[in-house]
């Protein structure tokens, strides 16, 4: 047996700590090394295996299945190919990234990403599976406006052309989402994936209205809800004026006091959400900032996709 | 009306003002943060507004009402009517009624006992602050701790004598007069109305007495043996009994050894019994009573005087005088011989008439004076006067007498008790009979001319009395009571109980505590008794009323003797408020922490 079929020493990257994995290296390269991570923590390949139509082959690596071992070929060339298999019907993904400023914050900063830069990697990441898996994968980012938009392709530059979008969207300053949904109708014109992004810092009736509006257009939906840590559970004793950094409105007080009230709150914020979203057959999950990308991806792509 | 007793602390009330202050003025600016979920918090803050604003303004209240009363803690709060818990320092004068009537058993409990437990239940709720005077019957205060005045109410038995509750009451109100701390005093009686009389002072007072009705009592309230002394032929005396009316018992009454006789008798009457011949002497009269609920007022004593007949000599020319002699004589009240002089001056004992011729005054005068008599004739005093009235004689005319003058000699003359100076009878004011050692001078001469006296049915008895009686210098027959003073005889040297001497000076006061006969003597001769015998008013078991108590001592506060404790502190003493507000202050604190605990206390306003 070679040595590539035996157990990796080197550590996942989708299983560390995220602020870790930032610390690693570029977008480019720590996304490559958690989709990597992430793949290969999965017994099956996604959405191979199952198409009747041959692809192509490709070396083994730990972690595929081995009745799709090329036996024919083993025997001639004595290597290890697996054969992967087209589905008949290729997906169009849209990511719709929230670059509002309250996406440009963290609750300890140093420490953890901001819900931004995690967002960032969670996207590319997601980008490179449904890319590898030759989806068309597209982008949206969005403040007070749409900022920018990569239409769906399946292209092998799609990734980097995202990847570029991504590190050169500036945060903005509101959160219209409800516009950049729109904008998603005109991208996909047929059946596909939407992942919406978010802190869903905003009116949710608006937003909601588009999702449902991409739902009935026969688009699978999710919803990633990206909080802080320090956003679901209110820390600090002393007293002080919380402001919001995009509408401005502050309120005073002592977080030892409210934290339970506050945490009352929260919890029935993300109740009504994930409510509403299964109201309307809409994904949802919510992810914090210190949640491992390995584990994000899976919930994303579980409720996404059905694979795991 | 709530006082206080350290008032300066009150200013701490200012510092109730701080958290309103605080929270008016001092509220600081606080860092901003910038929190992008700051939706979340101001809808928390929406959702609990009205509550954590109703928690805030309670916070504020309660941290106000706590540094309140704290600071009104300190300033030592007291009210009226203190428990016997928590009362305030406070000085309590106990009067323990043990007088008489406290023998009283009723059920087989006596009544000292009673009494006794309420003084200890009492002295057992003070504190070591409290100033504590115990008055019992011998109308002494007592200072001492709650143990020693325990330890003094443990020793107590019944008195003989007794005690005037109004009395004891204005003791107790001196006692406690340089206490700086509330006073008030308590009697623990079984509160014979015949007890109570007016107090002097002011001051609380506070009553405890049993409850319910007082048990009936017969006792001896007077045993009179009459006029001093008695013949040879005896005398008769009186006994009288007082009591709850319509009760009954039998009185035995014994006059020297003669044996006792028996009579019933119920309260308020009078006994009467002859003694039959007696030799001379001193004897002794004894009247007791069936026992009864009250022993103590069962039994009465005192002493009768046996003489002889005077042997006296007397001139026919004194007309009236010779009368009433032979008289005398004729009834054995005299007996012819030279031991007196009636009429003129003899040489032994003499009742001397003024001359008849005023030249004869001089000459008197002098001989009186070689006998050493402290008494002369002086000028006659013309107009007409009137004998007053007293105890030896009426009322009667004196045309004529000679002014008797005080003055020679300073010998003792052994006057009785009653005749200031040897003064037996005035007439207008002035000495009309006199007695100066063995020698009785007259201001008129017993005739007509002189007074209308030897007219009178009262003439012969009154030669009688001075022949046998005043002329032996009159006895000294006197009763008390247990405890009270009784002035003796100029010629007293000694009192003499049970054959023990007890020399005394004449004239000074005489008590004695305990019941009983007490001969006084001058030098070798009896020449009187003290019966010391129970006030008659101990036997009166009635009790005073609840408003008799008002009437007599205006906001005096009744209670049975199961309260003793819980009302002695209450009248004089202050409620000693310090403990239920410093719980108050706890409560408050408790209530400030669990407030703070709920959270969200200082409330939240938009920026």
């Amino acid at each position: 047996m070679p040595a590539a079929a035996g157990p990796s020493a080197t550590p996942r990257l989708d299983l560390l700590d995220p602020a870790e994995v930032a610390r690693l290296g570029g977008l480019e390269v720590i996304t490559e090394g958690i989709v990597e991570g992430f793949l290969a923590g999965l017994h099956r390949s996604p959405r191979r295996g199952f198409s009747v139509e041959f692809a192509e082959h490709r070396m083994y690596q730990p972690g595929d299945e081995p009745r799709y071992l090329d036996w024919r070929l083993l025997a001639r060339s004595d290597r290890l190919y697996v054969k992967q298999f087209e589905e008949e019907t290729n997906l169009r993904a849209m990511l719709v990234l929230d670059g509002s400023r309250s996406m440009d914050w963290s609750g300890d900063a140093g420490a953890r990403l901001t819900k931004r830069q995690y967002a960032e990697r969670l996207v590319a990441a997601l980008a490179l599976v449904l890319l590898r898996q030759r989806d068309a994968t597209g982008l949206i980012t969005f403040d007070d406006a749409v900022r920018a938009l990569v239409p769906p392709r399946a292209r092998h530059t799609q990734w980097h052309l995202l990847l570029r979008e991504l590190q050169t969207t500036t945060p903005g300053t509101g959160t219209a989402a409800e516009p950049a949904l729109r904008r998603v109708v005109e991208q996909l014109r047929r059946r596909g994936l939407v992942v919406f992004v978010s802190d869903l810092l905003f009116d949710p009736p608006l937003a909601l209205t588009a999702l449902r509006f991409l739902r009935h257009r026969g688009h699978q939906v999710l919803v990633l809800h990206i909080m802080d840590p320090d956003e679901v559970e209110l820390r600090g004793a002393a007293e002080a004026r919380y402001e919001d950094p995009e509408s401005g409105q502050a309120v005073v007080l002592r977080p030892a006091d409210w934290a339970q009230a506050y945490a009352r709150t929260v919890e029935a914020a993300v109740s009504e959400w994930r409510s509403a979203c299964r109201r309307r057959g809409i994904a949802y999950e919510r992810v914090t900032t210190d949640t491992p990308f390995g584990t994000a991806l899976g919930q994303a792509l579980v409720r996404s996709t059905g694979l795991a | 009306m709530i006082g206080f007793t350290a008032p300066w602390a009150l200013l701490g009330l200012a510092a109730a003002a701080i958290p309103v202050l605080l929270h008016l003025f001092a509220r600081r600016e606080p860092p901003t943060v910038l929190f992008p979920a700051t939706r979340y918090l101001a809808e928390t803050a929406r959702a609990h507004h009205r509550r954590l604003t109703l928690q805030h303004w309670l916070l504020l209240l309660v941290r106000t009402l706590l540094i309140a009363a704290l600071a009104l803690a300190a300033a030592g709060p007291t009210l009226p009517g203190g428990s016997a818990a928590t009362h305030a320092p406070s000085a309590i004068a106990v009067v323990l009624d043990n007088s008489l009537s406290s023998a009283t058993t009723a059920a087989g409990t006596p009544m000292i006992a009673r009494l006794k437990d309420a003084a200890r239940t009492i002295f057992r709720a003070a504190h070591a602050d409290d100033a504590l005077w115990l008055i019992t019957a011998d109308a002494l205060p007592r200072r001492g701790s709650a143990a020693e005045l325990s330890g003094i109410v443990d020793g107590i038995t019944p008195s003989p004598a007794r005690l005037d509750l109004g009395a004891a009451i204005g003791i107790g109100r001196e006692a406690m007069a340089a206490e700086p701390i509330p006073s008030s005093v308590v009697i623990v009686s079984d509160l014979q109305a015949s007890a109570l009389a007016e107090a002097t002072g002011r001051g609380a007072v506070v009553v405890v007495r049993p409850d319910g009705p007082s048990v009936g009592n017969l006792g001896l309230a007077a045993l009179d043996p009459g006029r001093q002394p008695w013949g040879p032929e005896g005398g008769r005396v009186q006994a009288r009994t007082s009591g709850t009316p319509g009760k009954s018992a039998a009185v035995s009454l014994r006059v020297g050894d003669r044996p006792p006789r028996r009579q019933l008798a119920t309260a308020g009457a009078s006994l009467t019994q002859a003694s039959g011949p007696l030799t001379a002497g001193w004897w002794p009269v004894r009247a007791e009573l069936e026992p009864d609920e009250l022993r103590l007022d069962d039994v009465r004593e005192t002493a009768v005087r046996v003489a002889d007949a005077a042997r006296a000599a007397w001139k026919s020319e004194d007309r009236f005088l010779a009368t009433a002699a032979e008289v005398l004589l004729s009834n054995g009240r005299l007996v012819r011989g030279g031991g007196l002089s009636i009429g003129n001056l003899g040489q032994g004992a003499s009742i001397v008439q003024p001359p008849a011729d005023p030249a004869a005054q001089g000459a008197l005068n002098r001989s009186l004076a070689a006998r050493g008599s402290a008494w002369r004739f002086g000028e006659i005093v013309s107009g007409s006067s009137v004998t007053d009235s007293g105890p030896v004689l009426g009322r009667h005319v004196v045309s004529r007498r000679y002014a008797l003058l005080r003055g020679g000699s300073t010998g003792k003359t052994g006057e009785a008790r009653g005749s200031p100076g040897g003064v037996l009878v005035t007439a207008g004011g002035e000495p009309w009979v006199v007695r100066s050692g063995n020698t009785i001078l007259l201001g008129s001469r017993l005739e007509p001319e002189w007074t209308a006296l030897p007219l009178s049915a009262e003439f012969v008895p009154f030669v009688d009395f001075l022949a046998n009686r005043a002329i032996r210098g009159e006895l000294a027959l006197l009763d008390t009571a247990p405890g009270d003073p009784v002035t003796l005889p100029d010629a007293a040297t000694a009192v003499i109980r049970a054959g023990v001497p007890r020399p005394v000076e004449g004239g000074s006061a005489f008590r004695s505590r305990e019941t009983g006969l007490f001969f006084i003597l001058a030098e070798s001769d009896t020449i009187g008794v003290v019966g010391v015998n129970p006030d008659p008013r101990e036997s009166l078991l009635e009790r005073a009323t609840d408003a008799d108590v008002g009437r007599l001592w205006p906001g005096a506060r009744t209670a049975t003797l199961e309260r003793a404790a819980s009302v002695a502190f209450a009248a004089g003493g202050l409620a000693d408020l310090r403990g239920p507000f410093l719980m108050m202050a706890a409560a408050l604190a408790l209530a400030d922490a669990a407030l703070a605990g709920l959270g969200a206390r200082r409330g939240a306003r938009a920026a």
